[in-house]
């Protein structure tokens, strides 16, 4: 074998991760070739060099809150959901990307800067009705004080929504989901009767909401958060329509 | 050596323990367990602490977002690693803090860099190479944030993290021949790359 060849690979060799013939031809060929064997020592300098590095200390504060933000596994239902709506969602998600790239609210810094903005939805069916997914007495997760406006075929809700959890356009999600007429939350939902809408502060988003005709005509639940806090919610009409805590 | 390349079974069972007993309680073992190694490399990606924080957090949360999808068979550290694989690939990419370079094409290495030999003793046997060892570390960090992203996360899960070549090409969703070259190149690189910097420093101090 060449100098070259074995030069190729003398990092596999290192990490023990040549066998049988190759493993062989480069030891037989560094015990006699000193170039090649100054080679391996330097590349072997450089594993243990990067090995010996002093690892990084987290902030003990991030990592407080990193406990506390305890994301919860989604049920099923909401995997499917998630699923089969992603065709919807991809474009809204370039959308937001793009957003996300621009703004300097951002991340887990951008949760410390506590920016709050108003979420405007538009052109809703009947009665709209803010149902927050939170759960309470978890960490970042708060619920929505609303103002709804209007009813019938057209309503307006402008919710002020405190940045409590890290705002990432990634995983900021607002999805729209039907409530049957006693206001309990329609498990699973159906994605025929709900279209989804995506907002992420700190822009005020306008969006379109659709409902199937020949669908029994549903309430509707707007959810703002992160996919992760989506699992337990509020839907409690006797709360309604401000859900005061 | 972290813990994680000895504790497959471990892994795999803390994993299971999430998905059937005390989610809560679990969850912040987890993130006890794990969140040094998770920050570790974050940190040795994206070469901040800042950004190093956003890439940990994300990481927790698509974990226990696609808890679904976990493969019970694998363990956890593994799936965690394959999740911040493709962190890095859907964020570095929005954010090219440092230079990319595509994987096609070819790597400049400078003239002849890659016959440039680095000469650092042994730390055990040099006192003076402790307390160098800071400086060194910026340079070997600095030298990193050059690599190609494939070309750092598969240095990183190799010589920072311990991986195996096969645990490598699972969690980043490669061939073993692409894991071997990426690991050849991105130490030849970097290697370059610590010279130069040391020698800079050299040159500065002589002024």
């Amino acid at each position: 074998m060449s100098c070259r060849r074995i030069r190729s690979l003398l990092s596999a060799y290192i990490d023990g991760e040549l066998t049988g013939y190759d493993m062989l031809a480069v030891r037989e060929h560094i015990a006699t070739c000193c170039d090649c064997q100054e080679e391996r020592e330097s590349l072997l300098t450089v594993k243990r060099l990067l090995g010996s590095m002093c690892d990084p200390v987290p902030d003990p504060t991030f990592v407080r809150q990193l406990a506390s933000h305890r994301p919860v596994a989604e049920p099923e239902w909401l995997v499917d959901l998630y699923n089969v709506t992603s065709t919807i969602f991809a474009p809204v998600r370039g959308a937001l990307r793009s957003l996300g790239e621009t703004t300097p609210v951002s991340g887990f810094h951008g949760m410390r800067t506590a920016a709050t903005s108003a979420v405007v939805l538009a052109g809703a069916g009947a009665f709209l009705v803010l149902a927050p997914l939170y759960k309470p007495g978890v960490a970042g997760q708060q619920p929505l004080e609303s103002s709804v406006f209007g009813g019938g075929r057209s309503g307006r809700i402008e919710a002020q929504i405190p940045a409590q959890f890290k705002y990432n356009p990634a995983n900021v999600q607002l999805m729209v989901v039907p409530l049957s007429m006693n206001g309990q939350v329609a498990i699973p939902p159906t994605p025929d009767v709900a279209r989804h809408i995506f907002l992420a502060p700190p822009q005020p988003v306008v969006a379109k909401f659709e409902t199937d005709a020949n669908a029994e005509m549903p309430q509707v639940a707007p959810y703002y958060g992160p996919p992760s806090s989506m699992i337990e919610y509020t839907s409690d009409r006797s709360n309604s329509p401000d859900f005061g805590h | 050596m972290p813990e994680g390349v000895g504790t497959l079974t471990r892994g795999a069972i803390d994993a299971h323990n999430v998905r059937t007993g005390e989610k809560t309680a679990t969850f912040d073992e987890l993130v006890n367990k794990y969140h040094k190694q998770a920050y570790n490399i974050a940190y040795r990606m994206t070469g901040n602490h800042a950004d190093a924080e956003d890439l940990t957090q994300e990481a927790f949360v698509r974990a226990f977002r696609f808890f679904g999808n976990y493969r019970r068979d694998w363990p956890f550290d593994n799936w965690l690693y394959k999740i911040m694989s493709n962190l890095f690939v859907d964020d570095l990419r929005r954010r090219p803090k440092v230079r990319s370079q595509s994987l096609d094409q070819p790597l400049e290495t400078g003239n002849k860099s890659d016959e440039v030999y680095l000469d650092i003793a042994d730390a055990s046997a040099n006192p003076e190479r402790v307390v160098m060892s800071r400086e060194l570390d910026d340079h070997i960090q600095r030298a990193l944030n050059f690599l190609p992203n494939d070309f750092r996360l598969t240095v990183v899960l190799a010589d920072i993290e311990g991986l195996s070549y096969e645990e490598i090409s699972e969690a980043m969703h490669c061939s073993l021949g692409t894991v071997r070259s990426r690991l050849h190149r991105g130490r030849k690189l970097l290697r370059s790359k610590i010279v130069a910097f040391e020698n800079d420093q050299i040159s500065l101090r002589s002024k």
